[in-house]
């Protein structure tokens, strides 16, 4: 009888893989993880953050290893991803036991059930294999693991219609509070005939899962500082205490063949470059969305169908920073509570993306400041200007679809790392559905300048990305054009299963994190039923 | 590392009016003060030691950011990172601190409106200093070095309404009381 060291293995501590291994784990099966970077404890990022400058570049607190480099923000970072193309694609992506979700802001939209029609129902970009009821129990415990509050009256289509999509139980915590900005935001957004619905977040409302209701501390990005707002480290260490090895500074290199088109292997790499080799009966690849598509290709495995990689996606978006007529007092409570969402969905989408407008309401002093101080105010104005423009500070960030286009794709550059791995090399730029949706979005734009008689700071921010990696390892229901099925298993290897959203074949515009949370709490229940 | 006080400057006088005497008797304060510094060895790495913080930089940041009650590590860091990013920058702010004294300038609004401001040498000079208070930082993204985060000045014009990040000032669920905010 083959002697394995692990039912399964698990490469990726982030959220996708954390909660499959924290399932797999509870499930009483053998269960190692493997994680590239190091454990830090919250107090620790939370320092680095408070004592680092380019404070509003989130990946700055995080570590950045030789072996192991984020997407920017440090000597291995900034070399790392191989931009080739006319967009520079550099998300947030950090490398350390609980992944990129430490500085996510919680955003836990469900898609809903046009999303996963995208082709019969506007003949542009391309299905799920599964649909929204297949998904819908897993949306619910992936709600109730990460611990989301939000809002159960909401038409969450942007149509105002009454509550959808349709849910088996309420959300586990009740809505955050909203603050008096989010309150008149509403109001403002609803009298111009716009719908403003709730944000479900997977920030804590009450105590929830042994961790704190949230205490407005500002910082939901880069880092919240109580724990308050959910984070993959959560799961990873849930993993461990369920009896997961989590192995941290384990750079994954190798994917191994055997016989039957069996994966058998997994090798990783030390920061000293030794190699480890681990077996196990299945496998599951939960490596972020980039760092996926890379170990599948350095392996060459789950690529018969040439699309490892291709059809990369983001949400890439716009913003519009204004400052308006009244006081709106950005800064209170969590820093994203709801949006606009009238373009979410419906027969626009033939012509072109659906679109999301979202305000941020984060503490304005440094983005106020700046400017002032570059124009040279000084003394008791400088006080008055301050106090008097963080308070009517708002911030748009608009996200758009974006299909799926084989030339959009990661591939393995030339150049290597200190492991002497290739770095990613990326190509990626948008096409005319894309675009014509830009041009609807800045006239939406005009009438939020007009509807809080604001004055205009940026209305040009050019393309942005919004760190929403989609497609690179995409899921469908023919083998020949994707690499994983419905169940996010490789149509190439039986045992080998993809936790990312990378696996998401039709973008929608909402934050894919609780939707990979979802995919990969339903393969662990397939996972486990095999062993 | 907080940027709580160690140093409670001695005076307590306001810097709304400064006769050209009180200046520099400020300066020979503001001296002392930055000495303390050197008092509590191993709190702050690569401070500046306080012989080398030129008392006159002291009176100028008072100054300029119109406060008396200056952080003394914040003043000495401060100092140290504009010396070390700008090797022109101790000649230069010596001479605005001489033609603010020149100018029998009151205080820092009195600057704002002066010919003096208008000098782009001087004009620089003082907004890289304010910057360095009120931002807490001296340049600019990642070549910028730290000076302060709980202390940088600019979160003190709304500390009565929004939390400095990472800081709670209210507790779970606070912002949803709020149903009135100054318009100010």
């Amino acid at each position: 009888m083959t002697v394995y060291d692990a039912d399964v293995i698990v490469v990726g501590s982030g959220v996708l893989g954390s909660v499959a291994a924290h399932s797999l784990a509870t499930a009483g099966k053998a269960v190692i993880i493997l994680e590239a970077g190091p454990r830090v404890p919250r107090w620790r990022i939370v320092e680095s953050y408070r004592n680092a400058t380019d404070k509003l570049n989130y990946n700055v607190p995080y570590p950045d290893q030789p072996w192991a480099p984020k997407s920017f923000a440090g000597p291995y970072a900034d070399d790392y991803l191989q931009n080739v193309g006319p967009f520079a694609f550099k998300p947030g992506m950090l490398r350390l036991v609980g992944g990129t979700t430490w500085h996510f802001a919680a955003a836990a939209w469900r898609y809903i059930p046009n999303d996963f029609k995208l082709r019969t129902l506007y003949g542009v970009g391309r299905d799920w294999p599964i649909e929204y009821g297949d998904l819908e129990p897993w949306y619910q415990r992936a709600e109730e693991a990460l611990g989301v509050s939000g809002s159960d009256r909401d038409d969450q289509s942007g149509q105002g219609r009454g509550p959808f999509p349709q849910r088996s139980k309420p959300y586990p915590m009740p809505p955050r509070p909203w603050s008096y900005f989010t309150n008149r935001l509403a109001e403002r957004f609803t009298a111009a005939g716009y719908h403003f619905i709730d944000e479900p977040n997977a920030t804590n409302s009450q105590p929830y899962d042994g961790r704190p209701p949230c205490c407005g501390n500002s910082n939901c990005m880069p880092v919240c500082p109580i724990g308050a707002m959910y984070s993959g480290d959560v799961h990873a260490y849930k993993a461990e205490r369920a009896g997961a090895k989590l192995i941290e500074n384990a750079v994954a290199y190798k994917l191994e063949k055997g016989s039957g088109g069996k994966i058998v292997a997994v090798h990783y790499k030390s920061p000293d470059a030794r190699s480890t080799r681990l077996t196990a009966k299945h496998f599951v690849v939960a490596a972020h969305g980039i760092e996926t598509p890379k170990l599948l290709l350095m392996s060459q495995v789950a690529n018969s169908s040439d699309q490892v990689g291709r059809n990369l996606m983001d949400h890439t978006g716009i913003a519009l920073d204004m400052l308006s007529k009244e006081a709106l007092w950005p800064g209170q409570g969590p820093v994203q509570q709801g949006g606009v969402f009238d373009r979410r969905d419906g027969p626009d989408r033939q012509r072109h993306s659906a679109i999301k407008h979202s305000p941020r309401t984060g503490t304005a002093n440094q983005l106020v400041t700046e400017p002032l101080l570059k124009q040279g105010v000084i003394g008791a104005e400088l006080d008055r200007r301050i106090r008097h423009d963080a308070a009517r500070f708002i911030e748009i960030s608009t996200t758009f679809e974006v299909l799926p286009q084989p030339q959009n794709r990661v591939t393995l550059s030339g150049k290597t790392d200190a492991l002497g791995l290739p770095k990613p090399q990326i190509y990626y730029d948008v096409d005319a559905y894309f675009r014509a949706a830009v041009t609807v979005a800045k006239e939406d734009y005009k009438r939020f300048v007009t509807l809080f008689d604001a004055q205009v700071i940026n209305d040009d921010t050019g393309l942005q990305n919004r760190d929403h990696i989609m497609g690179s390892t995409i899921m469908g229901a023919d083998a020949r054009d994707s690499v994983v099925d419905g169940n996010c298993r490789t149509y190439d290897h039986p045992n080998l299963f993809l936790a990312t959203t990378g696996v998401i074949p039709a973008s929608g515009v909402i934050n894919p994190t609780l939707t990979g949370a979802a995919l990969s709490l339903r393969a662990a229940d397939i996972i486990a039923r095999e062993i | 590392m907080s940027d709580r006080s160690i140093v409670d400057a001695e005076e307590s006088m306001l810097c709304t009016h400064h006769s050209r005497r009180r200046f520099l008797a400020l300066s020979a304060a503001a001296a002392s003060a930055a000495g303390l510094v050197t008092a509590a060895p191993g709190i702050v790495r690569a401070v500046a030691p306080a012989s080398q913080v030129d008392p006159a930089f002291v009176q100028l940041a008072r100054f300029l950011t119109g406060r008396n009650d200056l952080d003394a590590r914040i003043i000495a860091r401060a100092y140290e990172a504009l010396v070390t990013t700008d090797p022109s920058f101790a000649a230069r702010s010596t001479t605005l601190a001489r033609a603010i004294e020149d100018a029998r300038l009151a205080d820092v609004n009195a600057l704002a409106i002066s010919p003096l401001y208008a000098n782009p040498s001087d004009r620089a000079v003082a907004i890289a200093i304010v910057s360095a208070f009120y931002l807490g930082q001296v340049g600019e993204a990642s070549k910028a070095r730290f000076i302060a985060f709980e202390k940088a000045l600019m979160f003190e014009p709304t500390a009565d309404m929004v939390p400095i990040p990472t800081y709670s000032r209210g507790g779970p669920g606070y912002w949803g009381k709020v149903t009135q905010v100054p318009n100010d």
